[in-house]
């Protein structure tokens, strides 16, 4: 792969990393996109992924360049999401998501930012997921996860079918059977 | 080996579907879900409450399999228990959801044979039945290379095994407890049906454990490990004494400060425990009063194959399941030459009448190979007693067996009680005293010079 220089569009992201305090390394990793874009990054901010620190070389000496850390299987948009993550989870650490959702609505669930941070597209929600698991964020893993939960909550079967693409397989009496067995979540 | 039995809902391991070669079930029935791993649908399944679990059954034949997976049926019935009152009993009802459903309906409907699913294909979710249904093979339980002895002295056991610190079976010492031929099932039943045991985190009456025993599917079964069953039943408290080789307690000077030391054991066959240290550097000693347990250990230096520990030594990545150990590491490492555990690695079947040694920082894993009941106890002698207060002096954070405020008092209250015995006005074991003595006199020189050095480098 070759590597090219993050474009315009992420400069905002730059000029963030530099600002960050940097308590423990002045180091930075350079995360690079499926496309090849890269990415610098405070070495703490990247080490919230777990398969991040396993492939940091801790021998480089300290003014060497930014090391790079490919990662084939993210795309530069959920990249930049995944990272704006990270820091924000440096600098406020996410709460515990309570299990069961106590809401249908995430705001009620999470801080804020966060609760905004996955107000995205099903699509673009599928792929931090993905991201979250291979990157092995375990937060970022949970608030995403938490997130598909709560717009399942609350939805009848046809809406949830329709909102995910899913095909009803069962035969009518199939159907019949399994309602009748669940006819207990009816009962006050 | 060929697995024959197929699975209740008709699940497929993941290697069938390159055989069949049809995974529209999946695609179909999952739709967009459909690209994230079957680990993350459990994920966020795992936010449900149990009326949404229930009601994903009914989206689809995927969901319906995903909805119906005992595992999350168990979370939902002790989240249920735990946040209803403070020590509620289970009454399992032959699985877990429908355990749940007769907790939260007045009239639990009938529940249905499981509606059979074609061409669904998950590693994730076929697990479980194959660790439940899997045999626990003859190979497994051949090798006995711990010994066994009858008429042990308490200087010979010092020194054959308490000092060199190895493990060894004593043969004559349970079939002289009144709990020997006495406790079983019925009688337990019986005699102590209403008794509070708890198991995994969650109680039971001995009736209710004995029926969950009975009636569970689990791949992790749970299992009775009792720390308060001398202290609330005086009856079974009677039945049993503490091995004259073993009788030092040293802890037993804290009086009802100390850490937690005798559980009464009781599991199905395959429950048991995953490979471990025991707590705060103590030894024990595991006494079988009905059934048998295999066990597998290795030596303090020694980490098992398949087992990662943190190195803060708090946390510990291993196969949940005892079974998934012994099919994945076992063997293969039983039949390398090369392998660096060959010849570290003990084992052997502990049956009704016998005890086991298990000295302190000793890597075990324990297998019931039958409905077991067990007795077992930690303690710290005067053989071992250097390495608990080297424990607790360095490790501090990795106590257990006591609430997290008193853990970091410990070491200094152990070593005001042992002063305390050192210099007592009573003549009682004079031999003890000395070597506490000289044991505690010791560790306080080290520990000076310990930090004398410290602050020199500093």
């Amino acid at each position: 792969y070759t590597t090219r220089q993050h474009n315009l569009a992420n400069f905002s992201i730059r000029i963030i990393s530099e600002m960050v305090e940097t308590p423990k390394s002045t180091k930075t990793l350079s995360l690079v996109s499926q496309e090849g874009d890269c990415y610098d990054v405070p070495i703490e901010v990247a080490k919230m992924s777990e398969l991040v620190k396993t492939m940091i070389d801790n021998d480089l000496e300290d003014d060497a360049e930014a090391q790079e850390i490919p990662l084939p299987n993210v795309r530069s948009h959920t990249l930049v999401k995944v990272i704006e993550f990270c820091k924000q989870n440096t600098e406020d650490p996410m709460n515990d998501i309570e299990k069961p959702l106590k809401s249908a609505n995430i705001h009620e669930v999470v801080q804020e930012w966060y609760a905004n941070f996955v107000q995205v597209e099903q699509e673009h929600l599928f792929e931090l997921i993905l991201a979250g698991n291979y990157m092995d964020i375990k937060p970022l893993l949970d608030l995403t996860c938490a997130t598909v939960a709560s717009m399942i909550k609350g939805k009848t079967p046809e809406e949830i079918r329709k909102t995910f693409n899913i095909v009803n397989d069962f035969t009518p009496e199939e159907e019949a059977r399994i309602r009748e067995e669940n006819k207990w979540c009816e009962e006050v | 080996f060929s697995f024959t039995m197929s699975h209740p809902y008709g699940i497929k391991p993941l290697g069938m579907c390159y055989i069949e070669g049809n995974d529209q079930c999946r695609r179909n029935g999952l739709g967009n879900f459909s690209k994230l791993n079957d680990e993350t649908l459990l994920n966020i399944f795992s936010y449900f409450g149990g009326k949404t679990l229930a009601k994903m059954a009914v989206i689809s034949k995927a969901f319906y399999v995903f909805s119906h997976f005992e595992e999350l049926w168990k979370v939902q019935v002790i989240e249920l228990l735990t946040s209803k009152n403070d020590s509620p009993t289970i009454n399992f009802n032959k699985s877990w959801r429908s355990t749940f459903i007769s907790l939260c309906s007045k009239h639990p409907p009938p529940l249905h044979n499981p509606i059979q699913i074609k061409n669904f294909y998950s590693d994730v979710l076929y697990q479980p039945f194959l660790c439940f249904n899997s045999p626990v093979k003859a190979e497994y339980l051949t090798t006995e290379n711990i010994d066994r002895v009858s008429d042990l002295s308490r200087d010979k056991f010092i020194t054959m095994y308490e000092i060199p610190n190895k493990p060894v079976i004593l043969t004559d010492v349970v079939n002289r407890w009144k709990a020997a031929g006495k406790w079983d099932e019925e009688f337990l039943e019986t005699f102590h049906g209403e008794m509070k045991v708890h198991a995994g985190g969650v109680n039971f009456t001995m009736k209710s454990y004995l029926k969950y025993a009975e009636e569970m599917k689990d791949d992790v079964p749970l299992y009775v490990f009792d720390k308060k069953f001398a202290s609330k039943n005086q009856s079974l408290r009677d039945d049993y004494f503490v091995p004259e080789v073993f009788s030092d307690d040293l802890f037993g000077l804290l009086g009802d400060e100390r850490p937690d030391f005798r559980w009464l054991i009781i599991g199905p066959k395959k429950s048991g425990s995953s490979f471990h240290i025991d707590p705060n550097g103590t030894s024990a000693w595991n006494a079988v009063i009905k059934g048998a347990k295999k066990w597998v250990l290795f030596p303090p230096s020694c980490v098992p194959p398949g087992i990662h520990p943190s190195t803060d030594g708090l946390d510990l990545a291993a196969p949940v399941s005892i079974m998934e150990w012994f099919m994945n590491y076992y063997q293969t490492h039983k039949q390398k030459n090369s392998s660096k555990f060959k010849g570290k690695m003990l084992e052997c079947v502990v049956k009704e009448g016998e005890v086991l040694f298990v000295p302190r920082g000793w890597w075990h894993c324990v297998l019931n190979l039958d409905f077991t009941i067990a007795i077992t106890q930690n303690f710290v002698s005067r053989v071992n007693l250097s390495y608990i207060l080297n424990f607790l002096r360095d490790n501090p954070s990795n106590i257990s067996g006591l609430p997290l405020s008193e853990r970091p008092l410990l070491y200094e209250k152990f070593l005001g009680e042992l002063k305390s015995f050192v210099e007592g006005k009573n003549s009682s074991d004079t031999i003890l005293r000395n070597e506490v003595r000289r044991t505690v006199e010791n560790h306080r020189k080290k520990s000076k010079t310990e930090r004398k050095e410290k602050k020199e480098q500093a």
